[in-house]
């Protein structure tokens, strides 16, 4: 019963770039499987860092829809441009994983 | 104009692209893949977009450099995939009345690329023992742009 309940919601999916990727073996996308259809960026942080602890060796911030959100004690230096940080996110919001950028 | 492309950037087009009647100045800027690195021999870079995401932040850009300047004409460019040394990586031109609007807002431009543009580079060597380049956490640079200028 419970399996059939789990089953039903949508995972969160995450993109994957660069060393992060490297890191995942290659994958271009992860996908996390939560209880619940809403959760916060916090647990989808930690939930990555459980399955991927060598993503620890890299700091990075993630993306919800194209805007970067800053965890709170890091919004004097990165100030966000999302106020995303302590919504709910669902499998239907694009959710990326952004290791350190280095365009130009 | 913005863009992300894998071909090579045609900066007579983008200049072109930039003339205005109404334009005194025009300023171009363009970054281009160096032989070297601290560590030594480089042949190459490797760039990654998130490309969706870095399209939309470019347009940012532009929205933001189009209402703090009085700018003519706007272009902005980065290539991604293998580029060789000596090659554009990236390259904006930005058109205005006068020379120093353009030169601070083709500023602003390439410095909030690098700031927040989720582009990444992977730097080729010789010996085949490629790395990422290190680089920074992305964030907007506006407001700090802003407290700058004050």
């Amino acid at each position: 019963m419970i399996r059939s309940k789990r089953s039903a919601i949508k995972p969160l999916r995450v993109k994957l770039f660069a060393m992060a990727r490297e890191i995942a073996g290659g994958k271009m996308e992860i996908e996390l499987e939560f209880e619940r259809k809403s959760i916060k960026i916090t647990d989808i942080k930690e939930r990555i860092l459980q399955v991927y602890p060598q993503m620890k060796c890299i700091p990075f911030v993630l993306a919800i829809n194209y805007k970067i959100v800053a965890e709170k004690q890091k919004r004097h230096d990165h100030v966000s441009t999302s106020n995303m940080y302590d919504s709910e996110i669902t499998a239907d919001d694009e959710i990326a994983l952004l290791p350190p950028i280095s365009g130009g | 104009m913005i863009g992300i492309t894998s071909r090579t950037i045609d900066i007579s087009k983008m200049m072109n692209d930039c003339r205005d009647e109404s334009a005194g100045a025009t300023v171009f800027f363009s970054g281009s893949v160096r032989d070297h690195n601290e560590k030594g021999k480089v042949i190459g870079i490797y760039y990654e977009a998130y490309v969706n995401m870095a399209k939309h932040t470019l347009v940012e850009i532009e929205n933001e450099v189009l209402r703090k300047w009085d700018v003519k004409k706007f272009v902005a460019i980065h290539r991604i995939g293998e580029i060789k040394v000596n090659e554009i990586s990236v390259a904006v031109c930005v058109s205005t009345e006068h020379r120093q609007d353009a030169f601070e807002a083709c500023k602003y431009t390439i410095d909030s690329i690098k700031a927040r543009t989720p582009i990444w580079k992977k730097e080729l060597s010789e010996s085949g023992n490629d790395t990422w380049k290190n680089g920074i956490l992305p964030f907007h640079i506006e407001r700090t742009l802003d407290n700058e200028n004050k």
